[in-house]
């Protein structure tokens, strides 16, 4: 029984299986469908084809689940038969169980059993037992057996079953693979007449445009192959005119050219006579030409001579050009030496001008100084003259010129004045276009000016300046200068400072001045931004009558800046000045006023001087001659005492003598 | 005089011309060709010579020589041509040479008798062949056949006495030699056995099986065994895997049509992970529940498992949920297979829940389920987000034809947009 029921499983396994009858006509369908939209388009194919292999593909699964589906249900029929069995032969076991007890039990009570009868009877009933017992195992026999006969049976129907199925299937594959094989050959079929009717129609075009290209290129060549021919024609009919005409031509010219010749010929041999002649003449003209050439070669000898010097001259010259252009450079060298000399000599001219004009200015003082000295004891001595020798009231001659200093004051101050005005004219100028002054009211205007700076301006400027300039101190100064009080602080600070500054203390005022008048233009340049730019008189008369009332008169912040600035300026007036105060030297005044001094002394007390000299030589002599003759009687006077002493020793010793002479003696030798 | 010779034969003969004259060189060849078993010549030729050598080489000549001496070419092709009618030449990755070294080999083992036939002309063609066979498909292995007769005779006369063990032939010899093998299909029975039926003939014995363990193991590069239809047991399968542990090339195993239960497949089980296999089909077992489960446990923590065909065997619904479930850890498998099997709808939610997880799994295969209308409609659902699948086989599961339908569209349009 199992090997029945493994075989048909074996067999299915095997063997290609039979898919539902409902598939295949699904399929089919699909077929057919696939059939009627073959006239699309390109992608409705694709598809097409795609939605077939996909048929395919679900056919062998269909297939394979089919397969499946009987294998399981063989299985479960198996399972079933199996288990039918089982049972059956758990029955059978069962009652062929029972009976057989019975039949051992039969076999003890039998033998507990004597009469034959009983025995016999008792043996009946055993094998009738028997009897049942095998007629029923052989009843399960013949139960099973049919069951394998009709497994064996069903196998072979289902063999059969199989094989038919197989058929069936293999019939509908070749189906599907010829509808495929359809579809594909309809769709190449479709594709080679697309591709034919593509290409005919594309032959027929080129076709087309190719004859018509030839037929194009026949007329060009027919049309141009007759104008040759006509070219050709119309060329022969010239030619023949051409040889006609050239050979007419030609005997003519032959004619004449033999007429030509022959009076060629004559020419010829006049030609040659005359050649003849010319040869000789020739003979003396190369003679000729040969002197010529000598002489040419030796002008040419010297023409090279010529060049060659000429050739070493310009080399001279170029040399000498670049001989002269180091000269120059040279020169041109010295000339900005000699300038840079010059300039450095000009300096030290005006360096030296400058210290003469100091020099000179204190020469001058000294000389004035010595000159007034003079003066004054000359007049002193004058007056003594007067007094005690004359012995007359002496009057003061007039002096009023001979004040020497204020006069140099007064000459300094006035150059100093119109110097400072025409600085301020540059400050000025400089600064704010404020004004132009005249020369003529320079003077007012300065004085004007001085009187804006206050005393206590000045004060107020000269505290500032000592603040700001605080660092041009000392430090051992500013201790010493700390213990002093305020009043006597400044000026002290002040002459410190403008000594370390250099400055004069005479120009002590025009630095206030110029420090008050930087103030003003700075606040006045503030104050520009707003006023238009008036005339230079009103703006004049408003500076003068409106001076601005500041607490301070400079910025505190301006005043080093308006140092710096008047420093330089101040620099550079001192050396102006000293120059022009060489230059601008009155001369004739000086002279005048030398000669004023000289003059202080009149002729006339100079013949009194004379006059009195005189007399008083004239009264020394006397008076020598009395002091030599009062001398003299001194001396005599002297001796006249000396003589006396001698002659009262002498005659104190006579005296003595007489009383002891001889250690007198030698006493009195010795003195 | 020779010349004058020629000259007269030329013009004696009118049919006579220079082309009938056989060039040298081909006579040459001509010459190599005979006496190719002296003084074997080929690689020494031009491309040209060796075509003519390939083309005109006596089919006879001996194996010993052709076998290395001549690459693969028409002369092989010749010589499949003589032996079988149909020859597919891509069965073996198309040489010839190929295809008829292994199809010989084949024919040898197929036609072998233990007992009867020596294993020594086999032993002998080995060396010719083992450079060129890669894959070896026997389809039919015999039995020695006078003892099977003696053991009819024993059958009738003494049916008590112990059965003479009955093997088929020693793979252990073969494997060690070919050093190429990379494919071996086998199957333990035999063709059209007509009415001498013996249970003996579909099923390995003991002995083959340990036998073809020990091959197996020692043939490092093999790659595929398939071993159908062959009537294994589980023990028989334990005793094969238990020999396959830790192969180092086996990718593919097949073991389709046997008769392997809970226990082998347990033991494949623990074959999986202690493999590189990327293949295994037990189409058409006995594996239940249990099986099921232990294999679902492997794939859980599986990598390299790409197809796993359990088709036809009795998986209930708890075996198909395991294996679903297993799913959700896994990240390799590409193809299942759990045709024809008692899973239900417990299995078809287990499964519309993983769809919406796993982005590997691109064909299943349910039919013949027991899904269910609920369990259809929770795959629809599922199968509605998912664009994995390209293949989902749901016929005869009692789902409604319109779910089918639906689940068959998208795996359609899926298919689509993998193929762009």
């Amino acid at each position: 029984m199992e090997k029945a029921a493994e075989s048909p499983r074996k067999k299915t396994t095997k063997s290609p299986k039979k898919p539902d009858i409902k598939e295949f006509s699904k399929q089919k369908d699909g077929g057919t469908q696939k059939k009627e939209p073959k006239k699309d388009k390109k992608l409705a194919t694709s598809q097409k084809f795609v939605k077939l292999k996909r048929d395919l593909s679900t056919m062998e699964t269909n297939i394979q689940a089919a397969a499946e589906a009987r294998e399981v249900q063989c299985r479960t029929e198996i399972d079933k038969a199996r288990k039918i069995r089982l049972e059956l032969l758990e029955d059978h076991n069962l009652s062929s169980k029972n009976k057989l007890e019975q039949i051992c039990n039969g076999w003890q009570t039998s033998k507990e059993k004597v009469v034959p009868q009983e025995v016999q009877a008792a043996l009946n009933h055993q094998l009738q037992l028997f009897d049942e017992l095998i007629t029923e195992k052989k009843r399960v026999m013949d139960i099973i057996q049919q069951d394998l006969k009709a497994r064996d049976e069903s196998f072979v129907a289902d063999l059969k079953k199989q094989t038919e199925e197989l058929q069936l299937m293999l019939e509908r594959m070749d189906e599907q693979d010829t509808t495929l094989t359809k579809a594909y050959r309809e769709e190449l079929e479709q594709w080679a007449e697309n591709v034919q009717k593509e290409e005919e129609t594309k032959r027929i075009e080129e076709k087309t445009a190719w004859e018509k290209c030839i037929k194009n290129l026949l007329d060009t060549e027919i049309e141009k192959l007759s104008q040759r021919q006509q070219a050709v024609e119309e060329f022969n009919t010239q030619l023949n005119d051409l040889i006609f005409e050239t050979y007419e031509n030609f005997n003519v010219s032959r004619n004449k050219e033999v007429a030509f010749f022959q009076a060629m010929e004559l020419e010829i041999h006049q030609v040659a006579s005359e050649n003849i002649f010319m040869e000789q003449k020739l003979e003396k003209l190369t003679a000729e030409n040969i002197k010529l050439k000598s002489e040419h070669t030796r002008t040419k000898a010297k023409v090279s001579n010529i060049k060659s010097e000429l050739s070493k001259l310009r080399m001279n010259k170029q040399t000498a050009e670049g001989k002269e252009k180091q000269l120059m450079e040279k020169h041109l060298m010295e000339l900005n030496h000699k300038v840079q000399d010059y300039e450095r000599l000009q300096k030290k001219k005006i360096h030296f001008a400058i210290a003469d004009a100091i020099k000179f200015e204190n020469m001058w003082l000294t000389e004035e100084a010595e000159v007034k000295e003079l003066l004054e004891r000359a007049l002193y001595v004058d007056s003594m003259i007067y007094e005690q020798v004359l012995r007359i009231p002496w009057v003061q001659p007039n002096l009023s010129f001979a004040n020497p200093g204020k006069r140099w004051e007064e000459r300094c101050t006035v150059s100093q004045i119109s110097q400072c005005i025409q600085d301020q004219l540059d400050v000025t100028q400089v600064v704010a276009e404020e004004s132009i002054y005249n020369e003529s009211e320079s003077e007012a205007e300065v004085g004007e000016r001085s009187s804006v700076a206050t005393p206590k301006t000045v004060k107020r400027l000269m505290e500032l300046l000592c603040e700001e300039a605080g660092f041009l101190f000392e430090v051992k100064i500013m201790n010493l200068l700390d213990s002093l009080d305020d009043n006597e602080r400044t000026p002290m600070k002040m002459g410190y400072l403008f000594n370390t500054l250099g400055i004069n203390e005479k120009n002590v005022p025009k630095l206030v001045d110029f420090l008050y008048k930087y103030g003003q233009q700075c606040t006045k340049d503030c104050d520009d931004a707003e006023v238009t730019q008036p005339s230079g008189s009103t703006d004049q008369a408003e500076t003068s009558s409106a001076p601005p009332v500041t607490p301070d008169p400079i910025d505190r912040n301006d005043v080093l800046q308006a140092l710096k600035c008047f420093l330089d300026r101040y620099n550079q007036e001192r050396v102006k000045w000293s120059v022009q105060s060489l230059e601008a030297r009155d001369m004739s005044k000086e002279k005048a006023y030398w000669e004023s001094l000289g003059n202080a002394m009149t002729a006339e007390k100079l013949k009194i001087w004379e006059i009195t000299e005189m007399k008083l030589e004239h009264h020394h002599t006397v008076l020598s001659d009395i002091s030599k003759l009062t001398q003299e009687i001194q001396s005599l006077q002297q001796e006249n005492t000396e003589l006396q002493m001698v002659h009262m020793f002498l005659q104190q010793v006579c005296l003595d003598q007489s009383f002891s002479l001889s250690p007198d003696v030698t006493q009195i030798g010795i003195d | 005089m020779d010349d004058k010779l020629r000259r007269r034969i030329i013009a004696e003969d009118p049919n006579w011309s220079l082309e009938q004259v056989p060039f040298l060189s081909k006579l040459c060849l001509l010459a190599i060709i005979k006496n190719i078993e002296v003084n074997p010549i080929y690689k020494e030729l031009s491309p040209s010579e060796q075509n003519f050598i390939q083309e005109n080489l006596n089919l006879h000549a001996p194996l010993k020589v052709t076998s290395k001496l001549i690459p693969d070419g028409v002369y092989w092709q010749r010589r499949c041509k003589e032996l079988w009618d149909n020859c597919d030449v891509s069965d073996h990755g198309h040489s010839w040479k190929r295809l008829f070294f292994e199809r010989y080999l084949e024919d040898l083992i197929e036609l072998f008798l233990p007992g009867e036939s020596e294993q020594k002309s086999i032993l002998e063609m080995l060396p010719f062949c083992k450079d060129s066979v890669k894959r070896l498909n026997i389809e039919e292995l015999l039995l020695p056949i006078q003892k099977l007769q003696e053991e009819e005779e024993q059958n009738s006369i003494h049916e008590e006495e112990p059965k003479p063990p009955l093997d088929h032939f020693n793979f252990n010899m073969l494997l060690e030699k070919l050093i190429n093998l990379e494919e071996l299909h086998l199957m333990y029975r035999v063709k059209q056995c007509g009415m001498n039926y013996q249970k003996e003939m579909f099923e390995m014995t003991q002995r083959d099986c340990e036998t073809l363990a020990q091959a197996v193991k020692s043939c490092k590069t093999l790659k595929v065994l398939h071993l159908s239809l062959s009537n294994i047991n589980d023990t028989q399968c334990r005793l094969l895997v238990k020999h396959l542990l830790d192969h180092p090339s086996l990718t593919e195993l097949d073991f389709s049509f046997n008769q392997i239960g809970d226990r082998g497949a347990r033991a494949i089980g623990k074959l999986l992970n202690r493999s590189k296999l990327k293949t295994l089909r037990l189409y058409c077992n006995k594996i239940q529940d249990h099986g099921a489960k232990a294999i679902a446990h492997a794939l859980s923590t599986n990598s390299t498992l790409e197809e796993l065909n359990l088709g036809v065997n009795r998986v209930g619904d708890e075996g198909g949920q395991a294996i679903v479930e297993a799913l959700k850890y896994n990240c390799s498998l590409k193809t299942l297979n759990l045709a024809s099997n008692d899973v239900a709808k417990q299995t078809a939610f287990s499964l519309s829940s993983v769809l919406l997880q796993n982005r590997t799994l691109s064909s299943i295969s349910l039919f013949h389920g027991k899904l269910g209308v609920r369990g259809g409609k929770a795959l629809r659902e599922a199968m509605s987000k998912n664009s994995t699948v390209i293949k989902f086989d749901l016929d005869l599961s009692g789902m409604e034809e319109e779910d089918i339908q639906f689940i068959k569209e998208v795996t359609w349009a899926n298919e689509e947009r993998a193929s762009f």
